[in-house]
C-alpha cells in the first residue's frame, strides 16, 4: 500500500511542468529559501513563489484533490 | 490574498505582515482554509512517501555543516532528489541502472574546477560554472555502489567534497570523498 502511494505520487509529479517539478523538488527536499532557489535558477523570487504553488495545486488535482 | 501565499505559509516564507493577512484570510474564508489544509496534507504525503525515501536511498544522516558548506550541500541534495524523481517516475519496474548524480561545488573565486574519480578512471572532467552564482556543477550517470572522487581547483589544488563527510586518505597526502549510491527501489 505504501509503495502504491509512493509510485502514485511519483507518477503524478511526472505530469508537472519540468520547471515546476524542479522548483517543488527543491522546496520540499532542502532548506533552500525561495530567494536562494531563484538565485540558482537565475529567475525572480516572485516566479519561484508562483510556480511552486502552481505545482502544488496541479499535483493535488492529479492526485484526486481539488486542482 | 494571493493564492501563492498558501505555499509561502507551507514553506515558512512569510514576514509578519503576510502572516497576519494569511491568518485573517484563513479565518474568514472557508475555501482558503480547506485549500490550505488539503495542500498541507499533500505536503505530508510528499515528504513521507517521496522525499524521505529518496534521502534514505541516497544519504546517511550526518551532522549539519557550517552554512558556507551546507548551501552547496542542500543544492546538491535537492538536485539529486529532482533527478531521482524524474528517473523514478519514468521507470515502472525496479532494475539496476545508472543514476544521474549532480555534483555541485561552491567556488566563487575559481576560474577552473574539475572533477576526478573512480567513475572516470581518475581522468579529470571539467565542471560547468553556474552563471555568477559561484556554484560549479556536473551531472554524471553513476551505477549503484561506492565511488571515490575529489575536485581539482585551478588545475592543481585537490580538495574533497565539503558536503560528503565520508573520506579516505589518498596516496599523496590528500583526501578523497566516498560517495555511496544505493540501488534504486
Amino acid at each position: 500500500m505504501v509503495r502504491d502511494e509512493y509510485r502514485r505520487t511519483l507518477s503524478a509529479m511526472q505530469h508537472l511542468d519540468e520547471v515546476e517539478r524542479d522548483f517543488l523538488s527543491l522546496v520540499v527536499s532542502s532548506d533552500l529559501s525561495y530567494r536562494e532557489i531563484a538565485e540558482i535558477h537565475h529567475t525572480s523570487e516572485q516566479n519561484v513563489k508562483v510556480r511552486v504553488h502552481r505545482a502544488r495545486v496541479k499535483l493535488r488535482g492529479i492526485l484526486g484533490g481539488k486542482g | 490574498m494571493k493564492d501563492h501565499m498558501i505555499s509561502m505559509f507551507i514553506d515558512d516564507e512569510m514576514n509578519i505582515d503576510e502572516k497576519i493577512e494569511f491568518v485573517a484570510t484563513v479565518h474568514a474564508d472557508a475555501a482558503v482554509k480547506d485549500e490550505t489544509i488539503g495542500l498541507l496534507q499533500q505536503e505530508k504525503l510528499i515528504h513521507d512517501r517521496v522525499v524521505d525515501r529518496i534521502r534514505e536511498a541516497s544519504f546517511e544522516v550526518r551532522p549539519r555543516l557550517d552554512l558556507r558548506f551546507w548551501k552547496p550541500a542542500t543544492a546538491f541534495m535537492c538536485g539529486l532528489a529532482a533527478a531521482l524523481i524524474i528517473v523514478f517516475s519514468t521507470e515502472p519496474e525496479p532494475k539496476i541502472t545508472t543514476v544521474p548524480y549532480r555534483f555541485v561545488l561552491y567556488q566563487p573565486d575559481a576560474g577552473q574546477v574539475e572533477l576526478a574519480g573512480s567513475f572516470s578512471g581518475w581522468n579529470t572532467i571539467p565542471m560547468k560554472k553556474m552563471g555568477i552564482s559561484g556554484y560549479w556543477e556536473m551531472i554524471i550517470d553513476l551505477y549503484p555502489g561506492e565511488h571515490h572522487y575529489s575536485y581539482i581547483i585551478e588545475g592543481g589544488h585537490r580538495i574533497p567534497d565539503p558536503t560528503i563527510l565520508t573520506r579516505e586518505k589518498d596516496d599523496f597526502g590528500g583526501e578523497n570523498s566516498i560517495l555511496d549510491i544505493h540501488r534504486r527501489i
